[in-house]
């Protein structure tokens, strides 16, 4: 009797095992950490990625300052998309990393966005914030993302971030910047054009010129060395990325 | 180690939690008084409706609220033709938000103790000429001393740890809007953990001495009465 539970637990093992080392021949899991900001953009990616290779990907998503925590306290991911480049950074500084890793996968682009589409906004709807009913002006938190860092920028250059501070409403992230503005309690917000575009509401915004802050970069690093999860980083920085960033509002790093 | 913004987040919270205490002990009372003498069928209703913040995400009710705020909103659109300020990103919102998350914590225990109390001692203060507001205030109150203890503690506690719902609506003003929580979450995404670990050990030792306090109280009070726990 004690003999036969035993050999039931080995062939149970075996079992196991075999499906184990099934797994690891051919497809693979890989958990992929993704800054919120660039989730729908990377369900594009994860379809292209999975029709094309064997490996499924898995998508969580969060912000990039909890999946840094996670990260350094040993959360299981392959692959960590920052929605900027300090994170990354600091990954690689404290070991997480290793050297060559991480790479500039898309560069974002901000917009001055109003939840009414008439008029639209430009250069000029900041400038004459007194006259134009502007009493709350939501970005995302400059310490926090660099959507918000290059909101400053953008403001600091006009000459009109003195003025503006009191009227400055700061989200957590960009997402939520763009929930102020996109329920009406901010009138303006500096938003990704990512973000208008997933609404197809991006023509009434003042799509701000690149020159007037500095790039958002948003880099990503590699983890863990399974074959999966390298195809992955391989495809992020492949041509192949250059149209679908194009469509959901990103630049593309490779020009 | 700790910047000035971080005890304003402090002082800001302690300020929240007690006006929002204050105001749900208004409001509470009446509420729960009719709650435990009512025998009508919309009780349960109003039951239901007062203890969704217990099952609810706060993210669900910071949501509605922010919707229920903007200029189109139900209440923002009154505020604005009456010609008042939004309340979105505003201490006054935040004290509306915190009303609302902490209503079931001051309402379920106030409506316990005043059930406690039963008929019998306000049948015979009325025998004996007490009126209404008599009978509430010499026979109610100090018999629902306990309840009033834990539902001060309880209202203030749970929303000196809110979170959810100002995160949705408070816009991180600091003086404002800028909570303690909040300010802990912000040093966590700024990976600054030794300033995160400062206020969340504060926050901490503070919530605890608060309780200990009361606990303490509690026993006293309890062994001064008579009554057992």
């Amino acid at each position: 009797m004690r003999y036969r539970i035993l050999s039931g637990q080995i062939t149970g093992i075996w079992l196991f095992a075999l499906a184990a080392i099934g797994t690891h021949a051919g497809a693979e899991t890989i958990n992929v950490a993704v800054a919120s900001n660039f989730a729908t953009t990377m369900q594009v990616v994860k379809q292209r990625f999975e029709a094309e290779q064997d490996h499924q990907i898995n998508i969580i998503t969060g912000s990039s300052g909890k999946h840094f925590a996670q990260i350094i306290n040993g959360a299981p991911f392959d692959l960590f998309l920052s929605a900027d480049s300090e994170r990354p950074r600091q990954l690689e500084i404290r070991g997480h990393v290793a050297i060559g890793q991480r790479q500039v996968y898309a560069i974002g682009q901000l917009i001055l966005w109003s939840r009414r589409p008439d008029p639209p906004l430009t250069e000029t709807s900041l400038l004459q914030h007194e006259h134009n009913g502007l009493r709350r002006l939501a970005l995302a938190n400059p310490n926090l993302a660099p959507y918000g860092r290059a909101a400053v920028e953008v403001m600091t250059k006009l000459g009109v971030y003195e003025q503006l501070r009191a009227k400055l409403v700061m989200g957590e992230n960009v997402s939520q910047a763009f929930q102020f503005t996109y329920t009406g309690n901010a009138e303006f917000g500096f938003v990704a054009l990512s973000q208008a575009l997933a609404l197809g509401q991006s023509d009434s915004g003042w799509h701000i010129p690149l020159d007037y802050y500095q790039p958002i970069s948003q880099e990503m690093v590699l983890l863990s060395t399974r074959a999966g999860a390298r195809a992955l980083f391989a495809f992020l920085h492949s041509a192949a990325m250059a149209p679908i960033l194009r469509e959901h509002g990103y630049v593309s790093p490779q020009r | 180690m700790l910047e000035a913004a971080d005890f304003t987040a402090f002082t800001l919270t302690l300020k929240l939690a007690g006006v929002s205490t204050l105001i749900l002990l208004c409001l509470g009372t009446p509420l729960a008084w009719w709650l435990s003498q009512t025998r009508t069928r919309g009780k349960s209703v109003v039951e239901a409706l007062i203890a969704l913040p217990l099952v609810l995400p706060p993210t669900v009710l910071g949501f509605y609220l922010l919707l229920a705020l903007s200029p189109t909103g139900p209440i923002g659109s009154t505020l604005n033709s009456l010609g008042l300020p939004s309340l979105a990103f505003s201490f006054a919102g935040l004290v509306l938000g915190s009303v609302i998350y902490s209503l079931p914590f001051v309402v379920q225990p106030l409506q316990t103790s005043f059930v406690a109390v039963g008929r019998r001692p306000l049948e015979v203060a009325a025998t004996l000429g007490a009126g209404p507001l008599d009978r509430f205030l010499n026979i109610v109150l100090p018999m629902s001393k306990l309840g009033y203890l834990t539902a001060i503690v309880l209202g203030f506690a749970h929303t000196m740890g809110e979170f959810g719902v100002v995160l949705m609506i408070g816009g991180n003003i600091p003086g404002q809007t800028q909570v303690l929580s909040i300010a802990i979450y912000d040093h966590v995404e700024a990976l600054e953990y030794s300033q995160a670990h400062w206020l969340a050990g504060l926050l901490l030792l503070f919530s605890f001495l608060v309780l200990l306090a009361v606990y303490t109280l509690n026993k006293r009070a309890s062994f001064l009465s008579g009554a057992r726990p």
